[in-house]
């Protein structure tokens, strides 16, 4: 009983401190904004190494969400006869949650444990403490450019992704259901508007903050050598998948 | 690099990639009679049991999320709320219940083992292993992924119930919509079951195998640890995917 009062205790102080650092990384991007001086080699650096860099997985995270949809779907309309709605409801499950979702995680995946394992490394190596003798903030030289291309990264990532996601949504509609490509797309355009598609895009942009914020705590709280970043890594993983669903969750339900 | 050049490129290492993984899993099945017993029920243990909370949390979300899109959409488009019970059950067991749960466990559990296996990697652990005669395959990889295969299907079954607990809160507190209403299992079907408890399956192999792939090939110091976690994370996911897609065709041919 009191093991597991303890254990309690333990990972509730646990997630508060974690909580508040991730305020506090929030707090001090938002300081560092004004006046703006971001460092833009490292702003182009990082847009190329986080956007272009993740196209391959994007492309094909993208091409397996149409697939899935469209197959998921099948059987209802076979059921139902309501071939005029496959692009419909590809098109909205993509734009609106699953597209963003599985993209955001796997930018999460990739970006975010990539982005952990340096700042992680840099810490435990001590080079972050070096930045900070030479009088160079690390918010300014490192932080305040990955963020931002973080957020820019992921939103025009899903733009890309959706696309494909759509394509091949539309190729398995054609194979497994026989639906032709311009009822398919018909379907899409009557039914959805640039809301519908937008509200992903925002969502996007809002995971890309996420994971730069909880990628840059525990990578500037990592300690202890190679476990340590080993660790960094993994809670930022589990941390960012937590912190997406709950955006998510708050997007759907408070702004509708 | 062309564009073709890199799809040329993406397809030779996923070949390669998927070879090696099968060899793993030979490897594995050769080292099934001499496997480490107790170290097997922790592995399933640490995939399963250490996931409880997170895994709620997460599948709480998504219940929620996804049935208060259905209903907004059901509000907009058949203007009857009686079909999201039971459809949302089936799709959550057929679908969503299996992969979330897969990408979550990818993240929590997968990244962990990339970081253990690839901390005792770059630290010659592993290697001292060899030395001492005992088999890395039979004794880090084998129990990792016969764990797996037994810890998923239980925090699948898990992860779908609690969502479709939340999916009654929302559907309720949101929508108006009564137990009675809301509880109906007419819609899942032998089928849906078959392909739910293939995909946790398949996915319980996976996760481990990817992830101690990743983790045993890790090398460079710390930020190696680091880079092995990532490609642990996102090899896993898009595993899942693949297998998603595959199990879910053969599926939709087989049953309907």
């Amino acid at each position: 009983m009191t093991a597991l009062l303890a254990s309690i205790g333990a990972v509730s102080l646990r997630v508060t401190a974690d909580a508040g650092g991730m305020t506090m990384v929030l707090a001090r991007l938002l300081r560092s904004l004004v006046p703006p001086r971001i460092d833009r080699a490292e702003l182009f650096r990082s847009l190329r190494s986080f956007g272009e860099q993740s196209l391959p997985i994007v492309i094909a995270t993208g091409a397996f969400t149409g697939m899935i949809m469209v197959l998921q779907g099948a059987i209802y309309v076979d059921q139902f006869g309501v071939y005029n709605l496959v692009g419909w409801y590809t098109g909205f499950a993509t734009f609106r949650e699953i597209g963003p979702m599985l993209i955001g995680l796997m930018f999460s995946g990739r970006v975010g444990a990539n982005n952990a394992s340096e700042l992680a490394t840099m810490r435990v190596t001590e080079q972050i403490d070096a930045l900070r003798v030479l009088a160079i903030d690390p918010y300014e030289a490192l932080i305040l450019p990955r963020t931002i291309s973080m957020i820019v990264a992921l939103g025009a990532l899903v733009i890309y992704g959706n696309l494909v996601a759509i394509l091949s949504g539309a190729l398995c509609a054609k194979l497994l259901l026989n639906v032709e490509y311009g009822f398919f797309f018909q379907s899409l355009v009557e039914r959805l508007g640039p809301a519908d598609f937008l509200i992903g895009v925002e969502k996007a942009l809002l995971y890309g903050l996420v994971v730069a914020i909880v990628s840059t705590h525990f990578g500037l709280t990592a300690r202890g050598g190679a476990s340590g970043v080993g660790r960094a890594v993994n809670a930022q993983v589990v941390a960012a998948a937590v912190g997406l669903f709950l955006v998510d969750y708050l997007m759907t339900s408070v702004v509708h | 690099m062309t564009f073709v050049a890199k799809v040329g490129r993406a397809a030779i290492d996923g070949g390669g990639n998927a070879r090696e993984l099968g060899s793993l899993l030979l490897k594995v099945t050769q080292a099934l009679g001499r496997l480490e017993r107790p170290e097997m029920f922790r592995q399933a243990f640490a995939l399963a049991n250490s996931s409880i909370f997170f895994i709620v949390v997460i599948m709480g979300f998504t219940g929620a999320i996804l049935v208060v899109q259905a209903c907004m959409q059901g509000q907009r488009v058949i203007g009857d709320l009686g079909i999201i019970g039971p459809g949302f059950l089936q799709l959550m067991v057929r679908e969503f219940g299996p992969t979330i749960v897969a990408f979550m466990i990818a993240a929590r559990y997968g990244a962990g083992v990339a970081a253990e296996l690839g901390a005792m990697t770059i630290t010659e652990q592993v290697d001292a292993l060899r030395m001492a005669g005992a088999d890395p395959v039979g004794y880090l990889v084998a129990p990792r992924v016969t764990g797996g295969l037994m810890g998923m299907l239980p925090i699948v079954v898990l992860g779908t119930g609690v969502a479709f607990l939340t999916g009654y809160v929302a559907a309720h507190y949101g929508f108006g919509v009564g137990w009675d209403t809301y509880f109906r299992m007419n819609l899942v079907e032998y089928g849906d079951v078959v392909i739910a408890v293939a995909k946790s399956l398949a996915y319980g192999i996976a996760i481990p195998l990817v992830s101690c792939r990743a983790g045993l090939s890790a090398f460079g110091g710390a930020p190696g640890v680091g880079k092995a976690t990532t490609r642990a994370v996102i090899g896993s996911c898009i595993t899942v995917l693949l297998l998603d897609v595959v199990i879910g065709g053969i599926g939709y041919l087989v049953f309907w």
